[in-house]
């Protein structure tokens, strides 16, 4: 029990401490050096966010619409591939699988440069599209490993069963292995989500401002001297993807439930 | 599943993979050359590499790069692993307990970048602290890690971000090795040192490299967080690239694709380098 209380003290003090501070500093009207604690309190942060709801919640809606994007194409993308790499072992397998990760280990700006460059030569620089094709070549890694990890822990007979009794390749897909990886396309997806959303500089390069993004509002505010709003703007960053975790873990849930597989 | 049919399978990824991934990255490379860039023509192809070699503050970036991403990592893989091994000794049903370490996951690098400037400033929250407790008797005492020549807010900022991705790495490993390997360790009398470095050690260092090479690159070229730190001469790599890219005549721009190509090749060399030193390194110890 101790040793519990100790492990969880430390944690608290290196990474819930931070966000603690941000939540104090949101509420603040001046905070300065050498008080532990703000001098005044006021609501100020919280009046900024009421009376820009429609540019954050413009910004937020845009960031959300990408980041869900991008975890339908990786799923496009990688569905099919994921399959072969779990089951099937061919000449070059290793090297195709290792040359797959690439863009994930590859700093995204030195290929991002280069795609701005065709982008706007397909005219799809500065729009909604050309934003979600460049994070999804550079986050369907996680998605891949994830539903390569999913296919080989789901095995390949329930498929061949539903073969035997005449069920088609798409069928077969859509009701069989698509519900039985449920669980590694959630785990994929949420990775996706999170490096799409926290995103800036990518969005930022192939959006060129014009796709509206969350990252792309609250940074001039980071560096501005109000540090009230900028932290209030940046506890969003991590409420908004926490609550939805919990709306998809719920919902998976009662969806299990309702079809008795729990 | 007969050949094509693994070819049909594959290209939905091969598609994109080879027409944006690899025509993007064959782009920049081909800029940096000076061609296909829009309008203008180079009479010499090499003019960026020139450029750059001649660039004292290139190089200071480029070290300045490597230290950064080799401090950060290997303070994280040290910590997180320390942390992991923390959390699996710990009874199994309070593991779930110890989830709160999965924060900084969460946020963006640009918003652990603005925690660091709250936290390190000179009259910042940690300054204000070490006024009350009495280890400082004004702001001016306290040392200046914003903005310093060393990159400790920058280290730091990674080091928070990147230890719950080591620990979350680390402890999936453990979750897999037998605790008996321990007990049978204990009855031998092992210490618990000896325990950690003969048992568990060796048994997650595989994952230790695959992170390893994963943080390493990643910071090497990360561009978010020192662009909210606002770093200082000579600052990373990637702060240079942004700055020919966007702020410098276009005719330079195949400066910032040079640097690029130069990020991207010490990448895959580091990679694939590493990766062999640590697979021959492994036999090594298994002949043992």
């Amino acid at each position: 029990m101790m040793r519990l209380l100790s492990v969880l003290a430390l944690f608290f003090t290196l990474f819930v401490f931070p966000v603690f501070v941000l939540v104090i500093y949101s509420f603040s009207s001046s905070w300065s050096f050498p008080e532990i604690l703000p001098e005044s309190f006021d609501l100020r942060s919280y009046r900024f966010l009421l009376a820009h709801k429609a540019d954050i919640g413009l910004s937020l809606l845009s960031s959300c619409a990408y980041s869900f994007g991008t975890i339908i194409v990786t799923l496009l993308l990688t569905i099919l591939p994921a399959k072969v790499f779990a089951r099937v072992s061919f000449r070059g397998k290793h090297i195709l699988e290792g040359l797959f990760l690439a863009p994930a280990l590859i700093p995204p700006m030195a290929f991002a440069m280069g795609v701005h460059y065709m982008f706007i030569h397909l005219d799809i620089a500065d729009s909604l599209v050309g934003v979600i094709l460049v994070l999804s070549l550079f986050s369907y890694p996680y998605m891949l490993r994830a539903l390569t990890a999913g296919y080989q822990a789901c095995g390949e007979k329930y498929g061949l069963c539903a073969r035997n009794i005449g069920a088609s390749s798409l069928r077969i897909l859509l009701t069989v292995e698509i519900p039985l990886l449920l669980p590694a396309v959630i785990a994929g997806g949420t990775i996706v989500f999170l490096v799409s959303f926290s995103e800036y500089f990518l969005v930022f390069l192939i959006g060129g401002g014009t796709v509206p993004s969350y990252s792309g509002y609250i940074f001039p505010l980071l560096n501005s001297s109000d540090k009230s709003v900028a932290s209030l703007l940046t506890i969003i960053f991590l409420i908004l993807p926490i609550l939805l975790f919990i709306t998809v873990d719920r919902l998976l849930f009662a969806v299990y439930r309702n079809r008795g597989l729990m | 599943m007969r050949r094509t049919a693994i070819f049909l399978h594959l290209l939905p990824l091969l598609i994109p993979f080879v027409a944006i991934f690899s025509c993007g990255l064959l782009i920049t490379v081909l800029q940096s050359f000076g061609l296909f860039m829009f309008s203008y023509s180079y009479e010499d192809m090499l003019f960026a590499y020139k450029e750059l070699a001649s660039d004292d503050w290139f190089f200071m970036s480029a070290l300045f790069s490597l230290y950064v991403a080799t401090a950060a990592s290997l303070f994280s893989l040290f910590i997180g692993t320390i942390f992991a091994y923390m959390v699996w000794k710990l009874p199994a049903r309070y593991h779930s307990w110890t989830m709160i370490y999965k924060i900084p996951l969460i946020l963006p690098h640009i918003a652990v970048g603005f925690i660091a400037f709250i936290l390190l400033s000179k009259t910042g929250v940690l300054s204000s602290i070490s006024y009350q407790t009495g280890m400082i008797d004004s702001f001016e005492s306290f040392p200046g890690v914003l903005y310093s020549p060393y990159g400790i807010d920058l280290i730091g900022a990674y080091i928070y971000k990147e230890t719950p991705f080591v620990m979350v790495m680390v402890y999936a490993v453990l979750c897999r090795f037998d605790r008996r390997r321990i007990e049978t360790a204990v009855m031998l009398g092992a210490s618990q040192l000896r325990i950690f470095f003969t048992l568990i050690l060796p048994f997650i260092m595989p994952v230790l490299n695959t992170t390893f090479i994963i943080l390493f690159v990643f910071t090497f070229g990360g561009f978010d967080l020192p662009f909210v730190l606002g770093d200082s001469y000579p600052g990373m790599l990637s702060i240079r690239i942004y700055e020919y890219f966007f702020h410098k005549d276009i005719v330079l721009r195949p400066v910032a694709m040079a640097m690029l190509t130069c990020v991207f090749l010490f990448s895959l060399l580091f990679i694939v380098g590493y990766l062999k030193v640590s697979t021959r390194v492994e036999r090594e110890v298994r002949k043992l």
